[in-house]
């Protein structure tokens, strides 16, 4: 039973990851058109 | 406000773990339900932060409303679009418990049926924002739906599943409406609480500190 836990954390994080990611991808582009 | 900031960084990672160790180590299993019932720890916290979200949402519609300021149309994107990803992962959390417990995925319980029902009503802004690209009323039509979309979840998330019978727990375990749980798992479910609210505030304000920057660079380059 612990384990459907540790799959539902994993699926809460790798939402979270997917939010920063968003973040992180958008702060990339901005360095390229400012480096242009 | 550095010092505030640093506060609620320090704050974030220290509680983050301690909520871990809480929720998995220090609080009893729920009698019946065992281990499984830890997810409620992550579960529940998830979900308020998705309300949380959407009342953001509603909250900077009525400030771009009321201002016509471009930020606030950006702010409140980012705030349905935060409360879209947290009730996608209320839904997937609560369909893992609900295999542990109904022994069943999905059987479009009213607390499920509701969720579902609020997320195309999200889905359907984020579609609505998109298709309007830069069409001049975007933010006024988008900001509209979202305070109809505001005014219209909390009857989905906590009038409609109180209505009707429900295997949800919070049916079972506190039919007189009361909250009935031990101190210790009240306690753990808090700090939770508290500390996803600070994780949220985190990521949004990281998201709306982008989009304006975003957008300034965008109107400088355009200048140029």
């Amino acid at each position: 039973m612990i384990t459907e836990v540790i799959v539902s954390l994993c699926v809460i994080w790798a939402g979270i990851a997917f939010l920063i990611f968003r973040v992180d991808r958008r702060i990339s582009s901005l360095e390229r058109k400012i480096n242009e | 406000m550095k010092a505030l900031r640093f506060i609620f960084y320090i704050l974030l990672v220290v509680m983050m773990p301690v909520v871990f160790y809480m929720a998995l180590v220090w609080v009893p299993p729920a009698m019946g339900l065992g281990d499984a019932s830890r997810i409620l720890y992550f579960h529940v916290p998830v979900a308020w932060s998705s309300v949380l979200a959407f009342l953001a949402a509603g909250y900077y519609s009525v400030r771009y409303l009321a201002k016509e300021d471009y930020r606030y149309e950006l702010y409140a994107w980012n705030a349905a679009f935060t409360g879209l990803v947290y009730s996608t992962l209320t839904v997937v959390t609560g369909s893992i418990w609900a295999h542990i417990s109904w022994n069943i995925w999905w059987n479009w319980d009213p607390r499920e049926t509701s969720a579902v029902i609020l997320l195309l009503i999200y889905i359907a802004y984020i579609s609505l924002y998109s298709s309007l690209k830069e069409r001049p009323g975007r933010g006024k039509i988008s900001a509209v739906y979202l305070i109809i979309a505001a005014v219209v979840m909390p009857f989905l998330v906590f009038i409609i599943p109180r209505i009707y019978w429900s295997l949800h727990p919070d049916m079972i375990f506190n039919t007189k409406n009361k909250f009935d749980m031990e101190s210790s798992m009240r306690i753990t479910l808090f700090t939770s609480m508290g500390v996803f609210t600070l994780l949220y505030f985190f990521i949004i304000n990281l998201m709306n500190r982008t989009a304006v920057l975003e957008k300034k660079i965008q109107e400088k380059i355009h200048d140029n």
